[in-house]
């Protein structure tokens, strides 16, 4: 993957993954090793995480639709090499202002329903503490979803 | 202690956080997603609405176009080092 072509952005647009089960199985082991690898580069990269997210729902029987969305994320981080976090000081540096987002989908994951939510707590402009997760129960309406999401955060907020 | 500020994207769920009284409406929903309401009432969480696009973690929900994509990632304070 060292030279391969880079790609603006993580995963496709618009792009929904179910199980697939018709399609071509794939090297397990290899695929939850990128996957594993990936994980490890979220914690310092807040612009794969979602994309991760949806990969590693199919740690348990990748298929080949599933690795491509894999390379995808790969080509993507061999773009963006050099990006990383920036905690300013000095300049743009507010009076120490911590603001919490939070937001949820709406029916992404297409074999139970279920909602994927997101957070993220901004100190002085820069990201701290982020998360996308997929929530542990189906919701009925879109304000539900985001209520459960905004009880998630409140937790990692105190 | 200053009240954190808590983004939001739904306008319902601020009234409803800010309204501890149980209706019909949203029985349904269960009680341990009720914690937002009680840090709301004790001025522990101020909640906000934020129109989608300045809401920042759109970037954890979805798959988005690269133009959004590259305004919430510099919106995240991720930059390229060798354009600082």
């Amino acid at each position: 993957m060292k030279s391969c072509n880079s790609v603006s952005n993580p995963s496709e647009t618009n792009s929904k993954q179910d199980e697939c089960s018709e399609e071509e199985k794939v090297d397990s082991t290899n695929f939850r090793q990128i996957v594993g690898s990936l994980r490890y580069l979220c914690n310092s990269r807040p612009d794969i995480c979602y994309s991760v997210n949806v990969i590693s729902k199919f740690m348990h029987d990748p298929k080949k639709p599933h690795l491509i969305a894999a390379k995808r994320i790969l080509r993507y981080v061999r773009g963006a090499m050099e990006y990383g976090l920036l905690f300013s000081y000095g300049s743009k540096s507010k009076k120490n202002e911590f603001i919490g987002y939070s937001d949820s989908d709406w029916c992404r994951d297409l074999t139970n329903r279920r909602n994927t939510s997101g957070y993220v707590f901004m100190f002085n402009d820069a990201a701290i503490s982020w998360c996308t997760k997929k929530q542990p129960i189906t919701a009925l309406s879109s304000c539900e979803a985001e209520l459960i999401k905004g009880t998630f955060a409140t937790c990692q907020a105190l | 202690m200053k009240p954190l500020t808590l983004k939001i994207g739904n306008k319902s769920v601020i009234s409803l956080a800010k309204n501890p009284i149980s209706h019909g409406r949203s029985k349904h929903i269960e009680t341990r997603f009720h914690f937002i309401r009680e840090h709301v009432t004790n001025g522990m969480i101020e909640l906000h609405y934020c129109p989608t696009e300045l809401q920042l973690a759109d970037d954890f929900t979805k798959a988005l176009k690269f133009d959004i994509f590259e305004f919430l990632r510099k919106k995240l304070d991720v930059f390229n080092i060798h354009q600082l």
